[in-house]
């Protein structure tokens, strides 16, 4: 029934439980997983590009400088998450389950339903950042679209009620 | 990790998938399975209480309630047929299953029976209502996604094949 299994990671409090869910389901389903991180903006972490449009305009020299840094910032992120994501598939390995990986960069609703459809697989594990109401509106809710345009089936893990605290915290400072 | 798992299931089409998606889990993690159908208004093949409206007053007679609570009994019963024989196959299978019937707006239903049973997984199917109908019937799926106490498997249904084809160009919608 369910044989390929897509987990969707993101590094935050709640993609632990997340990923364990997944890999009992995969070994107790004798299933392959393939883990997926979507590189995006409103990720906790995300370098931010330093813009002094005033300043930067008129001093090319400043403007490379801030455009490397940015770069260097971007590719020091990009091979932490990679390698928080190698981490996971170790883990998986270990515990005798056949996994994939691959990192993208895009919309985390759009990316997660495109892979699951040339990978072919037949569950989609994720989480629930559990926003709601204008602060669901607003940063959107990647679980809501993925159940409206999911080839296949969809567990939706909820986040512990003692994460609730600080995603609400985290919704109010971005707000 | 999933040891009771709540399985919502409306008699559809759809049902069936949901069923064996439920019990294909419960078979391999070994959980157990509690069968649910919600009793609503809205369910398809529900009577409808038939009164006659001339201009001036409604005629409601007895026979007409009387048929009215008949249908009702029917459905109740037939509801109730389907769970056990589907329990029946779950047991067969080797997997302790229990059944509940109850009355209300199925989303609601499904999340208050989830928390008193204390599931740790609900397994719903999706009509695949998109855009105006499921704006107007409600989603029962995004209703229970948005509020139950535990994980949610969404089974998706035979519209599948149309659904995919309307993926790329929302994805290209949101990317331009």
């Amino acid at each position: 029934m369910f044989q390929k299994i897509l987990v969707a990671i993101d590094h935050s409090d709640s993609s632990r439980r997340v990923f364990e869910t997944a890999l009992t389901l995969a070994k107790s389903l004798s299933a392959q997983l393939m883990l997926v991180h979507v590189l995006t903006p409103v990720e906790k972490g995300y370098p931010e590009r330093a813009t002094w449009a005033d300043i930067s305009n008129f001093d090319t020299q400043l403007q490379q400088e801030l455009m490397e840094r940015y770069s260097q910032q971007w590719q020091t992120f990009e091979q932490q998450t990679l390698q928080r994501l190698q981490w996971l598939v170790n883990e998986a390995e270990d515990a005798g389950v056949t996994t994939d990986w691959t990192q993208r960069f895009g919309t985390p609703g759009s990316v997660l339903c495109q892979v699951a459809k040339t990978w072919g697989a037949d569950l989609i594990v994720l989480g629930r950042r559990g926003h709601r109401g204008l602060t669901e509106m607003l940063l959107g809710s990647v679980s809501n679209y993925v159940l409206h345009h999911a080839p296949c089936s969809v567990i939706v893990v909820q986040h512990l009620p003692v994460a609730d605290a600080s995603t609400l915290d985290q919704a109010a400072t971005v707000s | 990790m999933f040891t009771k798992i709540l399985v919502a299931l409306d008699q559809s089409d759809q049902s069936q998938g949901v069923f064996t998606a439920a019990l294909e889990l419960a078979k391999s993690t070994g959980a157990q399975l509690m069968l649910l159908h919600v009793l609503s208004f809205d369910e398809q093949n529900q009577p409808m209480l038939p009164t006659f409206c001339p201009p001036y007053f409604p005629i409601y007679t007895e026979e007409l309630a009387k048929y009215y609570q008949a249908e009702w009994e029917r459905i109740t019963t037939s509801g109730l047929n389907y769970l056990n024989t589907l329990a029946q196959t779950a047991r067969a299978a080797g997997v302790a299953a229990e059944c509940q019937q109850v009355m209300g707006d199925p989303s609601r239903a499904i999340c208050a029976q989830a928390r008193e049973w204390s599931a740790d997984l609900i397994v719903i199917g999706r009509r695949g209502h998109s855009g105006l109908s499921e704006w107007l019937l409600g989603s029962v799926s995004n209703y229970v996604l948005h509020h139950a106490p535990c994980a949610v498997l969404t089974v998706q249904g035979v519209t599948t094949s149309a659904m995919d084809s309307s993926t790329p160009d929302t994805a290209a919608l949101k990317s331009s």
